[in-house]
């Protein structure tokens, strides 16, 4: 009951909020980019908003990425640099990720943990990093004005846009009319490049690994011609799955990803008030849970890999040593 | 591929950053304090086994100690009770010989004693004697020429018997 | 109807309808591997790692389906 009172007390104050302040402040227009977009282009024009007629692209996931990188560098000067044997401050906290990942990752697969275990957490640092530099306030509201017109000059269709109510009255800090804002800041999981990156690199890792372990063995699960033709097609289609795990692995990250911003604009579109914060919350929860599925699922398949056709063994053994 | 926004030089350009963020972290962040912590692990249970082996070598150490101070104890109860003994044996001598000094000494004084009086006895005898002599001449003269040898000693002895 | 309008309905279609069997088979996923949890606890290392596994396999016909909504709606294929 007092549940319910709160709930509609505050369903009253955003609606209160999203009427009134709705009128003195209407919202900007909607703009989803799928792709990143190019801030700067390196020997190159720019040409539509957010692209790179020719030369090789900045984009604004380039430009997070290398501030995740900084990160991470402050990450290790300040949390592994002159590590002690008693810990204290940030060297806490760094112990207390790594040392988690590690205990998990020894729990999936004891025997390999030292290969797995590097790629896995630098995916793991990376991709929770770079989608909680997505969520921060900030990133995908600040940026540089870049004009439509190019495109219409080029002789293209014309474009049009909603005119932008901030512009048209001339606030301060919008971006003029036939502009369009392209932010400074984009996670980097929610531009396919990385997250492609990550499933290519994935996954060629766990045929390395694969190979390595077993030999040519290892071969033998894609190409199947020994136990007759029915263990030939689930080899041709362990085949297929291989390629369409690069895919998944990109495209759940990067899906997860930027769903969770498309929703974040969407009501903050259509709600200003209120309504997007438990949805924020939500995609706090979406962005490590992604990481950690990402790397958790990296573990499993490269452990899965180096396990000899069948055989189901090792893991067990390990997983229950967990 | 182009309207997803793939583009192959950036493509490459974050396979590159991952595969140096592989090599720079797992160089610098996981293996300093992968072998940190199970350094740690295996120092905190060297400590530990260091502290169960200074336990047990405290508890024999007071094992040891308590037989040691008992042994202690009962040496300095004998030593002890052997100069108790000593002691007593010690003072009763000391007393017996205070007491023999005692004696002696009461027998010294007691001859001396004995031997003054004797020695006054003589030589009162002597006075007495010449005083009797000269106080009856005085008193006698000449009377008592003949026979005062005879009279001298009567009075004497009758002296000495009042005496 | 436009053929542009039309991709649209097409790719929020693929999308959609790709998303009603990956959302069911991993809700039963994690059900089942709660209820095996809770029956079995100390089992739950093993458990957790390949509920993880049936988690991706079970997620990949949607990752399919938006990856083709989204070649559909680029006007790609």
């Amino acid at each position: 009951m007092r549940i319910r009172n709160a709930v509609l007390v505050a369903l009253a104050i955003g609606a209160v909020m999203y009427f009134g302040l709705g009128l003195v402040f209407p919202r900007e227009d909607l703009h989803i980019s799928v792709k990143a977009e190019a801030l700067v282009c390196i020997g190159g024009e720019m040409g539509y908003p957010g692209e790179c007629k020719s030369g090789f692209p900045i984009t604004n996931s380039l430009v997070t990425t290398v501030i995740v990188d900084l990160l991470l560098i402050l990450m290790i000067v300040f949390g592994a640099r002159n590590a002690q044997m008693v810990p204290r401050g940030f060297q806490n906290f760094v112990e207390l990720v790594v040392g988690t990942f590690y205990d998990f990752a020894v729990g999936v697969d004891k025997k390999n943990v030292a290969k797995f275990f590097p790629f896995a957490a630098t995916a793991f640092l990376l991709i929770i990093l770079s989608n909680f530099i997505g969520l921060m306030p900030g990133a995908g509201s600040i940026g540089m004005c870049q004009p439509y017109a190019k495109a219409a000059a080029e002789g293209g269709e014309a474009e049009h846009h909603a005119a932008n109510y901030y512009a048209e009255r001339g606030w301060p800090l919008t971006c003029e009319p036939g502009e369009l804002l392209v932010p400074f800041l984009r996670a980097p999981s929610a531009d396919l490049n990385m997250t492609l990156a990550l499933g290519l690199i994935s996954v060629v890792l766990i045929q390395y690994f694969g190979l390595k372990a077993l030999g040519w063995e290892y071969l033998v699960r894609f190409f199947n011609f020994r136990e007759g033709p029915m263990f030939t097609v689930i080899g041709f289609i362990e085949l297929i799955s291989e390629v369409i795990r690069i895919v998944s692995f990109a495209f759940r990250l990067f899906g997860n990803i930027f769903a969770g911003e498309v929703v974040l604009v969407v009501l903050a579109h259509l709600f200003p008030y209120m309504l997007p914060l438990p949805f924020y919350a939500f995609e706090v929860f979406v962005a490590a849970m992604q990481a950690v599925i990402f790397s958790v699922l990296t573990l499993v398949f490269m452990s899965m890999a180096t396990q000899a056709h069948g055989g189901h063994d090792d893991a067990e053994h390990g997983a229950a040593a967990h | 591929m182009e309207k997803l926004g793939i583009n192959w030089g950036l493509l490459i350009a974050q396979m590159f950053n991952v595969i140096f963020l592989v090599w720079m972290l797992s160089r610098f962040l996981f293996n300093p304090l992968i072998n940190l912590l199970s350094e740690r692990t295996k120092r905190v249970e060297e400590s530990l086994q260091e502290a169960d082996k200074v336990r047990e070598q405290m508890a024999a150490q007071r094992k040891e100690n308590d037989v040691e101070l008992a042994k202690a104890r009962q040496e300095a109860a004998s030593v002890m009770a052997q100069a108790q003994e000593r002691a007593r044996v010690q003072e009763q001598e000391i007393i017996n010989q205070a007491r023999a000094e005692a004696e002696r000494i009461k027998a010294d004084a007691r001859a001396n004693a004995e031997q003054e009086l004797d020695r006054l006895a003589a030589e009162f005898k002597n006075q007495a004697a010449s005083l009797v002599t000269e106080t009856a001449a005085k008193v006698l003269g000449a009377e008592l020429k003949g026979n005062h040898k005879q009279l001298i000693d009567e009075s004497l002895s009758r002296l000495g018997r009042n005496n | 109807m436009t053929d542009e309008g039309l991709r649209f309905v097409a790719m929020a279609l693929a999308i959609g309808l790709g998303a009603i069997g990956p959302g069911a088979g991993i809700g039963v996923v994690f059900s089942g591997a709660l209820q095996a949890m809770g029956r079995n606890p100390e089992a739950e290392g093993m458990l957790r790692t390949y509920m993880f596994l049936g988690f991706a396999l079970a997620e990949v016909p949607f990752i399919l389906s938006l990856v083709f909504g989204l070649l559909i709606g680029f006007s790609i294929i």
